[in-house]
């Protein structure tokens, strides 16, 4: 269980060390209001407040509420894998798609569990998750593909 | 599940906590750093101290200056009985000869206003004075002239002239000495 939350806020802060007060804070808390058995979706949710408290007093990053959008569904099961860092192209993602990922594809909730945790219209979900893969697809291309000449080296042709 | 997604699975999976990481958080004290509420009073104290710092930078002087009328305006008002009685300060710089410090009235304004009565010990600020009765030659008023050594912290005062429980106080500097005359505020 704890383990499970440790991932979670890994996924969320992109961060090991982060992400280790994260699921500490969150599991004190919830021992301190009395929680004996701590369930994983209370977890979670703790996690994720907790999170999003710390990024509005740090103003660093605008856990942004997305638009419901069309519905794009990822329903290829035959899609091809990504090469390169995954680690360094997660990074390059915001957090609530690294959200949308690690519980969709870690965790395998479903799209509707996911609406229930974030507070969002299933829909919502369904194409941030299409969409945060498509970017890890564009980021991988770009980094497999050579890089083109720059201008300094032009310069000395 | 698509290759991505078993590649994402697979990446998050590979992230565990240490065992001692683990166990600290299952069985430890709770950590400091946990307690919001202590988090959100670090920034509280810091404007506290803020307002603390400029409080003593830019207050001091007006309370000083307040606190010196207040007091030789005390001191006015007891009208304690001289130690010496004498209109020379030559005698009184002889008989008050712990006072480090000439006790020639300033200004030939004050000499030639007042009359000089005699004089005490007292103290400003802690520091030791001299409390010279005077008469004024036009009034006849009671009025009492106070010298002590220019101190740093009485270095910062501006003349000024404060009006204190119907005692009006003048305060200024001249060389090395620190002046304040006690009158009685309808003595004018």
């Amino acid at each position: 269980m704890v383990q499970s939350g440790y991932r979670y806020a890994v996924s969320l802060t992109h961060n090991h060390h982060d992400a280790e007060d994260l699921a500490q804070q969150a599991w004190y808390k919830l021992q301190r209001n009395g929680d004996e058995s701590i369930i994983r979706g209370r977890f979670f949710t703790t996690i994720r407040n907790l999170f999003i408290d710390s990024i509005r007093r740090k103003k660093i990053v605008e856990f942004e509420v997305l638009p419901d959008e069309e519905v794009l569904v990822d329903k290829s099961s035959e899609e091809p894998g990504i090469a390169g860092d995954l680690d360094f192209m997660l990074g390059r993602l915001k957090a609530t798609e690294r959200e949308l990922l690690f519980l969709h594809c870690a965790e395998g909730y479903t799209a509707e569990e996911i609406a229930k945790l974030t507070e969002r219209p299933r829909g919502t979900i369904l194409s941030s998750i299409s969409r945060a893969k498509a970017k890890l697809r564009k980021l991988a291309a770009k980094e497999a593909s050579p890089p083109s000449e720059s201008g300094e080296e032009k310069a000395f042709s | 599940m698509s290759q991505l997604d078993k590649q994402i699975r697979e990446h998050y999976l590979q992230q565990s906590l240490a065992e001692e990481s683990l166990q600290s958080i299952l069985y430890g004290e709770e950590p400091l750093h946990s307690r919001a509420w202590l988090q959100r009073l670090i920034p509280l104290a810091a404007v506290i101290a803020a307002l603390l710092v400029a409080l003593s930078l830019f207050w001091k002087p007006t309370n000083l200056t307040d606190a010196v009328a207040a007091e030789i305006a005390k001191n006015h008002n007891k009208q304690l009985a001289m130690e010496i009685k004498s209109g020379d300060y030559r005698e009184l710089q002889t008989e008050l000869d712990r006072i480090p410090f000439s006790l020639k009235l300033p200004e030939k304004t004050i000499r030639s206003k007042f009359t000089l009565v005699g004089g005490r010990y007292c103290s400003i600020q802690t520091e030791l004075a001299a409390q010279l009765r005077l008469s004024n030659n036009d009034t006849g008023a009671p009025c009492t002239l106070y010298i002590t050594k220019l101190t740093d912290s009485l270095r910062q005062l501006k003349p000024t002239t404060r009006t204190v429980k119907e005692v009006k106080v003048k305060l200024w500097s001249d060389g090395q000495r620190f002046f304040g005359l006690a009158a009685p505020s309808d003595s004018e």
